[in-house]
């Protein structure tokens, strides 16, 4: 399934790793939600945000459970280099979505590698396993916003995003409310 | 796909409809799975069904003023008709709406195609069309899950208790 390999790592770093990875993605897609200008897009990330988010919950439990009473000190440097998302705030949100792009892969061999790791724990290996498929659906998701973004101008991506907006604000002055058609 | 040779509002009623029933059959996974994580998987997808068939019914109000929306029993276009979850087997089930979102981004390709001269509703429409690939593939994602693993749903204890 992958090519990482975590067993030169500890138990307690793949998971440090794993929670920080998840922590500062989750902030990142919180942050580019914020900057992103179209509804669509907005959503997409948020929910990005709140899958990362409940990911750490769950590897926290998980590493609450493995280690009682520890605590989590997340380190400032990943115990496990995993590719980093660029900053919302320096960098232009195709950009931002490019490197969260390789950041998703990464986290998805990381999650198929960990696994593995611990694959005589059905329970716990198919919870990666699952988050290894979310990664992976979070990866395609982006693929298709970036290749969207590629295949047109910025102007052009622009031009869509402002019509879909006002299409689904109603403010182009067309009638509102149609929901009850049928 | 080819569809200049329907009306526009022949094009609209399908499309619409067809975004009803995608609505209707995530909802209708979303509430029958215990996954935590598939049915927000689900809730997801059925919450940008909506958001296209809300988009496209205001299109629609904008190219027909005043004109009452009568969605017809049976769509005008052809497309993939979705079947409702019930009795089937996941695999079989994301199987359908493969293949309902795939002809769903086909059509959307197409409907953009019907106005070369009205560039902002021709990219909203291809983007429409891109984000029902995206579908396609966040579903075929499942699809391998539930054939990978027998008793897809009930499979992961953990995730019960998830989101």
């Amino acid at each position: 399934m992958t090519a990482v390999r975590l067993e030169d790592y500890t138990l307690e770093e793949i998971y440090l790793a794993a929670i920080k990875s998840e922590t500062e993605a989750n902030e990142i897609y919180t942050r580019l939600s914020s900057k992103a200008g179209n509804e669509l897009l907005k959503a997409k990330l948020k929910r990005l945000a709140e899958n990362e988010n409940t990911h750490a919950t769950l590897l926290i439990k998980m590493f609450l459970n493995e280690f009682p009473g520890k605590p989590i000190n997340i380190p400032e440097k990943s115990p496990v280099p995993m590719p980093g998302m660029k900053d919302p705030d320096s960098a232009s949100v195709y950009d931002v979505l490019e490197s969260a792009k390789e950041a998703e892969w990464a986290a998805a061999e990381f999650y198929g590698a960990f696994s593995e790791l611990v694959k005589d724990d059905n329970e716990k290996a198919i919870t990666l396993e699952i988050f290894y498929t979310m990664e992976l659906g979070h990866l395609r998701l982006l693929e298709i916003e970036l290749d969207y973004m590629r295949d047109k101008s910025q102007a052009m991506y622009d031009l869509a995003m402002t019509y879909i907006d006002e299409i689904l604000d109603g403010t182009s002055g067309e009638r509102k409310g149609d929901e009850d058609v049928m | 796909m080819d569809l200049h040779m329907y009306s526009l509002e022949d094009v609209y009623l399908s499309a619409i409809k067809a975004e009803i029933e995608s609505k209707e059959l995530y909802d209708g996974i979303a509430a029958r799975v215990r996954n935590a994580f598939l049915k927000e998987k689900m809730e997801f997808l059925a919450a940008e069904e909506g958001k296209h068939r809300a988009a496209i019914e205001r299109m629609h109000a904008k190219d027909f003023p005043g004109k009452k929306l009568a969605l017809p029993s049976r769509s005008p276009v052809p497309l993939p008709h979705v079947e409702k979850p019930e009795g089937r087997k996941l695999s079989e089930v994301f199987e359908m709406a493969m293949k309902a979102e795939q002809a769903a981004s086909e059509f959307y390709s197409a409907f953009a195609n019907l106005f070369p001269n009205d560039q902002p509703k021709k990219l909203a429409l291809q983007y429409f069309a891109a984000m029902e690939t995206g579908h396609y593939k966040l579903i075929e994602i499942e699809r391998d899950n539930a054939l990978k693993f027998e008793d897809y749903d009930d499979y992961w204890p953990m995730m019960h208790s998830g989101p």
